[in-house]
């Protein structure tokens, strides 16, 4: 567990001992209406500002200033001054320019009697009772905000995959990850020179595959990626999954190419194109068996491969003739993700 | 579902849906009715560590993909539509007919009332769609998803997402200096926050 230090501490409890800062209605304007607001804003660099008469903070209705959100976005295309009621109906609206300094007294005369929020480029100034107040989290900044908004979502995923391939995997220190070291190969085979130099994957590479896509796409895509559970009736583990607005998405990870054997003394059979297709195979039926429990909304279920082969060719999935009629019948939520090529460009 | 559990439920899954559309989620779906009734159980035993938890005895949640689910709210839910006190709209519930006065007489109920707007307004400041992020970092739920155990969610004191908060609490408590005191309320606020900076930044907890 990482807390923060002293300093941080002590700037927070300032803020709950501040009885406004912790007030339920105006922490829910703050966090759950403004926040909001600052962060579907697509360009940042637009400041504006809202503010809500103080006597009004304990008649907030959110359910109805949620059901207006639309017409303050309305307002604000037009103005950057805009007052709201306890419903988020606009009571008034205006454009000022005001210079940086202007702004600032202005604002700060206009939260003694009003709870203030001025949507600037790197998050939201609050002004209360004259002083403008700072975030004052201290398990996150207005930076973690904004690289969560940059994650991308489920639409996105094949470009994603795109780039682990392009970006990630291409990297000596990743793709060795999957690699068997050359203190390994050497144990192996000490009389071949060049075996350190074949793509020989680890000894069940599929676990550190899981774990580099894991943490890959919990730093890229919005959601919370879980590994390693069996489904309750088969006892079949799942590799990945994860919940997108009330779905579950799975994804299956195969290999193609030769890893090190169970004793670490020699190297295993090499896996070709049909672990591929065995792979399609299993990811569907994990679909099936989803699908048919009642307690998951299953979606989609992705295949990924790993392709270590040394001569790499195109897969081939033909039509998914070597599906059975049963089977085929949950193509319809099944995709294969581009495949992910590996090569030890540089061994180590 | 077991019948002297059905009112009590239904009770509960009335209030987490007209605390949840107060505070401006529109409608609610069956899954964040059951991780909302999940979190106000288990961590009630922090909030109020000398009584008994109140949801302990009724519920019993089981661990699935989904998080935690226990089949009695289902029942419940039907028996709220039923009755014209809810309704389905898309894919979620919201309040049909305000109808407290029917569930006054049931065992805790206010007590449920208050602890259920307070937990209500706590978690669901971050949004429905972060409710699966926030199970999946729940300590009492990660552990038994780990053991793949199909036991029953432990709901009481001793169970790990209450171990977790009160190491929290000690870990933060080692850190103030000041003569100040920070109640148990303030803490869990702390705790979620804490969580929802894991992720925001795709960590685990």
């Amino acid at each position: 567990m990482n807390l923060p230090q002293y300093s941080d501490v002590s700037r927070f409890i300032e803020s709950f001992q501040n009885k406004i800062q912790s007030n339920r209605n105006y922490n829910m304007l703050w966090k759950g209406v403004c926040q909001k607001i600052w962060e579907s804003r697509i360009n940042k660099r637009s400041c504006f500002c809202i503010y809500i008469d103080a006597n009004l903070l304990e008649l907030l209705d959110f359910e109805k200033i949620n059901d207006n959100l639309k017409k303050i976005y309305d307002k604000i295309k037009i103005s950057n001054y805009i007052e709201i009621n306890n419903l988020g109906e606009v009571e008034k609206c205006e454009n000022k320019s005001l210079g940086g300094k202007e702004t600032k007294e202005y604002l700060s005369e206009l939260s003694k009697t009003h709870f203030v929020f001025f949507f600037g480029e790197h998050g939201i100034t609050r002004y209360i009772n004259k002083c403008a107040c700072d975030d004052s989290n201290i398990f996150y900044t207005t930076a973690d905000r904004l690289r969560y908004l940059e994650k991308k979502d489920i639409s996105q995923i094949e470009q994603v995959m795109k780039d682990y391939a392009a970006q990630c995997l291409t990297q000596q220190k990743d793709y060795m990850v999957f690699f068997a070291d050359n203190a390994t190969l050497r144990q192996i085979n000490a009389e071949d020179r060049d075996f350190v130099k074949r793509y020989i994957l680890k000894n069940r590479p599929e676990h550190y595959m899981r774990d580099h896509l894991r943490d890959y796409l919990s730093q890229h895509m919005k959601y919370t990626f879980n590994i390693e559970v069996e489904l309750g009736q088969s006892k079949k583990e799942l590799d990945i999954y994860f919940e997108v607005d009330g779905e579950l998405y799975l994804i299956e990870i195969k290999w193609l190419g030769i890893s090190i054997n169970d004793s670490g003394t020699g190297i295993s059979t090499t896996y070709t194109e049909s672990r591929a297709r065995d792979g399609v195979k299993q990811t569907l039926e994990y679909i099936e068996e989803l699908t048919n429990t009642a307690e998951v909304s299953l979606r989609c279920g992705f295949l990924v491969i790993y392709d270590a082969r040394e001569e790499k060719s195109h897969i081939d999935f033909g039509d998914y003739n070597f599906i059975d009629s049963r089977l085929k019948t949950y193509l319809q939520s099944f995709a294969v993700l581009p495949i992910l090529p590996i090569n030890k460009k540089h061994p180590a | 579902m077991e019948n002297k559990n059905l009112p009590i439920i239904s009770g509960d899954v009335y209030l987490i849906i007209k605390y949840m559309n107060n505070i401006g989620w529109d409608k609610i779906r069956e899954t964040s009715i059951n991780r909302l009734l999940y979190i106000a159980g288990v961590v009630y035993s922090f909030k109020f560590p000398e009584a008994k938890n109140i949801f302990e005895d009724d519920y019993h949640f089981v661990v699935t993909l989904n998080g935690p689910i226990d089949p009695q709210i289902s029942g419940a839910i039907n028996h709220l539509v039923v009755n014209e006190i809810i309704e389905k709209e898309d894919s979620g519930f919201e309040i049909k007919k305000i109808s407290e006065d029917l569930f006054y007489n049931l065992p805790f109920f206010k007590d449920k009332k208050m602890w259920i707007d307070d937990i209500s307004y706590i978690i669901g400041i971050y949004g429905e769609d972060k409710m699966y992020d926030f199970i999946f970092r729940d300590p009492e739920y990660k552990t038994s998803l780990k053991g793949n155990s199909n036991e029953i969610l432990d709901l009481s004191l001793n169970n790990e997402t209450v171990k977790f908060l009160n190491r929290f609490k000690e870990e933060f408590e080692s850190q103030i200096k000041e003569n100040v005191n920070i109640n148990n309320r303030q803490y869990l606020y702390l705790y979620f926050e804490y969580v929802f900076g894991t992720i925001l930044r795709g960590e685990n907890l």
